[in-house]
């Protein structure tokens, strides 16, 4: 066996009160594939993060050919021949591949840009990776497959020793995919040590020499790939099974309130169809970027006009409905809580007030200031949310408490349906906690909902029944007394599925 | 300990309201009547005082449908051609029939017709606001000069003027009408629910959109309350000048206009400021003109001058944002 390339010892990392890696190991032998894999917020980005100096760790080692290293920015770690191929793939539509590639570093001569020495050494690096893309073409026109040639081909400008590739095939098709492969087989015989970070597990067994899993910011296990499979690595990606426990006793209430058929919007979602009964947590289980959101904002036309039918129960009836009807009754807390959840300048009574407006004016629509206070303080005190004053600036509060602000103005509406995207990413334990007794809460007294989260354990301890969303698809239906491994193989079944 | 909840709240209060960009205009303007009182107490005469009220009254106006276009999120760079337009409109109107009413209802209606066509193009269309109303701003320019040749309208009736220069309790018409716009804008913004969903829009428009607020109704109603204001400003400047021409809007007036509702303490990144706070910024530039003049500064050191402020308040807007994020 070669040697070790790369060693990362016992690092930790913390955010304010977040522990987000503790005891975090990974080791790099040259020339080899190393999957990390992890659920979301097991620390994966965030130790990518540190190796790729985006952020800097505030304990333990970092060993480059047994030599330590300290990283202060991406260029120090691109110094060590650490190049990082983001998810998201950093392409400048408007310019050339070439210009693509040669994005951080233009060949100039005499102070201009030399286009013909880009040109070919843009041939040169894309034959390699054996893609024979023309370094002239815009990039606006390239499938996504093609930009993520130009991406990698951008990395290897670097001369790169340890290649790191986050999602790589999360907006691949299948062919992409296997070119994709190719290429990693490629740069691996040229010396490349790669560390490929996925979520999707059949994966790492067409590619990679050994696997590392991280759970809670914590390495669990390094094994060759030989040494294990599917099943073993999902376990150890999850932890234990039988801690889980439901937060309520699952009520037999099958009367349908919503009920979505053929939902079709552009290219977000796919012939969805399900119901969601009154009074249930309806949980939706699928990765990141699978269509999940797209599918909740969907239905209340918040991504357009989709095609297909709603309808929901009204006096025992199911009629059709439009989305903006049905976003008048329905309670929408977003993933992304300071970009669409609170007015973060603004005071809690105000943020509390913006859906109830009506609620809290007397005619000609002026409002009185009176019930505005007395709908601030009935949040504040039935969520026991942290201010000391209701004319406190929402900025000014922790994300728990944020967080209970959304979820605060949002009941006051009194919403038939509520639709929870995420909603305890970021918090800390003892918040999200109280934000998952707040929906079975909610359900309990009648309210239907429709639950996502990355996170399985907290998807399992509250939802009735399960949603399995893959590929923009709603591709199968779970019962609420499914088992984890039930749910981890409908996502990995889907994928595969795809795959072959 | 309870107290002390009590005490930070009051502190919290008065530190919301009183914002730094307010109390360095404050500064200005305490710093600016002293300097009068030195130099030329003439000043404080009352016959002065209303004359400077009377001269302030048309940029108040404008800088208080601005400040509501710009709490929303957005800037509105026609009102002073928009004025010129209306008030030219009007003039023709009330010339051709001897009728003041009709007159002054065609300033209003042109305003409030041109405060629509940036509305519709900047919510409907989603149109950017400040290359809308540049357009619109050179449109109504452009007929104003084409349409009159430059030439100023007079012989509007007499008892136009006979109204609008009438004193009431020693104070000229344009004074009550100032204060009139002043307590229906600021009511508004403060007290009613399009109020409150200005002010939301101009936070952030994304959490509006989730949170079931109607934005392009918002957005489209501030412009139409700006054009409103213009059009008024186009009788109170009609009646003032004893004419109209296309001339009022002229370029220098937008500098005037921003300027006041930049150092009253309104954001040009929206959700933020009072409309109250424009208009005693129109009358804090006004002041600097008149001691500019006094000192016998060119007008265009005084247009540096103004640009000079715009930056500066926008810079410290800017980063009294970036410090609360």
């Amino acid at each position: 066996m070669s040697k070790s390339i790369l060693k990362m010892h016992n690092i930790e990392k913390r955010f304010g009160p977040i522990t987000a890696l503790s005891h975090a190991n990974f080791e790099l032998k040259k020339g080899s594939v190393v999957a990390l894999v992890g659920a979301n917020g097991a620390g994966k980005s965030t130790l990518m993060n540190v190796l790729g100096g985006i952020t800097t760790q505030d304990n333990g080692q970092i060993l480059i050919n047994d030599e330590k290293v300290d990283f202060n920015s991406p260029g120090d770690a691109a110094r060590y021949g650490i190049q990082f191929v983001h998810q998201e793939l950093s392409i400048f539509k408007t310019m050339t591949v070439a210009e693509n590639i040669f994005i951080n570093k233009f060949p100039s001569k005499y102070g201009l840009i030399s286009k013909h020495m880009m040109e070919t050494t843009a041939t040169q690096l894309l034959a390699e990776l054996g893609s024979n893309l023309n370094p002239k073409h815009s990039v606006e026109t390239l499938s996504t497959g093609d930009c993520q040639m130009v991406v990698i081909a951008r990395a290897m400008l670097g001369s790169p020793k340890i290649l790191i590739l986050d999602e790589p095939t999360s907006s691949l098709s299948k062919y992409e995919k296997e070119k994709l492969n190719d290429v990693i087989r490629r740069l691996k015989t040229s010396g490349v040590a790669i560390i490929y970070i996925s979520h999707f597990i059949s994966e790492i067994f067409e590619v990679c020499d050994a696997v590392t899993v991280m759970r809670n910011g914590a390495t669990i296990s390094s094994q060759t790939i030989n040494e294990t499979d599917n099943a073993t690595i999902i376990e150890l990606m999850l932890g234990d099974v039988a801690s889980i426990e439901k937060k309520r006793k699952q009520e037999k209430n099958e009367t349908i309130f919503l009920s979505v058929n053929k939902l079709q919007n552009e290219n977000k979602v796919q012939e969805a169809t399900f119901i969601l009964n009154k009074g249930e947590i309806l949980g939706i289980w699928g990765l990141l970027g699978s269509g999940r959101t797209e599918l909740v904002r969907s239905i209340i036309g918040l991504d357009g006009r989709p095609e297909g039918t709603i309808r929901i129960n009204k006096n025992g009836k199911l009629s059709p409905i439009s989305v903006e009807y049905l976003s008048q009754v329905t309670a929408y807390v977003s993933e992304d809580r300071r970009g669409e959840g609170v007015l973060l300048p603004m005071s809690v009574q105000k943020n509390t007030a913006l859906p109830n407006l009506r609620k809290v004016s007397r005619s000609l629509g002026i409002i009185n200031l009176e019930k505005v206070r007395n709908l601030a303080k009935r949040v504040i005190d039935s969520l026991s949310v942290k201010v000391s004053s209701s004319d406190q600036a929402v900025s000014t509060l922790s994300g728990g408490n944020q967080q209970k602000i959304v979820f605060g103005k949002w009941l006051e509406t009194e919403p038939d349906l509520l639709i929870l995207d995420e909603p305890t990413r970021g918090l800390d334990i003892s918040a999200k906690g109280e934000i998952l007794k707040l929906a079975t809460n909610l359900a309990n007294a009648g309210v239907s909902i429709l639950f996502i989260s990355s996170e399985l354990e907290e998807l399992m301890k509250i939802s009735d029944r399960y949603l399995i969303v893959s590929e923009r698809h709603v591709v199968a239906e779970l019962p609420g007394n499914s088992t984890q491994d039930s749910l981890i193989s409908a996502l990995s079944k889907t994928s595969q599925g795809s795959a072959a | 300990m309870v107290k002390m909840v009590i005490r930070t709240a009051t502190f919290e209060r008065v530190r919301t309201n009183l914002s730094l960009p307010l109390l360095i205009t404050g500064f200005m303007f305490l710093s600016a009547l002293i300097f009068l009182l030195l130099n030329s107490p003439e000043f404080f005469l009352i016959k002065n005082i209303i004359n400077i009220f009377n001269q302030c009254a048309v940029l108040a106006i404008l800088s208080l449908g601005m400040s509501t276009v710009m709490i929303g999120g957005g800037i509105d760079l026609s009102l002073p051609a928009n004025m010129a337009l209306s008030a030219i409109f009007g003039s023709t109107i009330m010339i051709l029939t001897q009728s003041v009413t009709l007159g002054c209802l065609t300033m209003v209606i042109s305003g409030v017709a041109i405060g629509s066509l940036n509305g519709f193009a900047i919510a409907r269309l989603r149109m950017i606001p400040f290359v809308v109303t540049l357009a619109t701003m050179t449109i109504c320019g452009g007929i104003s000069v084409w349409t009159t040749n430059s030439v100023s309208i007079f012989n509007q009736p007499e008892q136009f003027f006979d109204v609008f220069l009438a004193r009431f309790l020693g104070l000229p018409l344009s004074i009550y009408v100032l204060i009139l716009c002043l307590i229906i804008t600021q009511c508004t913004l403060s007290f009613t629910r399009f109020g409150w969903m200005v002010y939301a829009v101009g936070t952030s428009p994304e959490v509006c959109r989730v949170s079931r607020i109607p934005v392009r109704q918002v957005l489209f109603s501030t412009y139409v309350l700006a054009g409103f204001l213009a059009g008024v400003s186009a009788i109170v400047v009609t009646a003032r000048l004893g004419s109209a021409s296309a001339n009022i809007g002229n370029d220098s007036v937008i500098l005037d206009i921003v300027t006041a509702c930049v150092i009253g303490g309104v954001s040009i990144y929206g959700g933020k400021g009072r409309p109250l706070g424009a208009c005693l910024g129109a009358v804090l530039v006004v002041i600097l003109g008149n001691i500019l003049n006094l000192l016998e500064i060119s007008f265009f050191v005084g247009l540096m001058l103004k640009g000079f402020l715009i930056i500066f308040f926008v810079s410290l807007d800017g980063f009294l944002v970036k410090n609360n994020e």
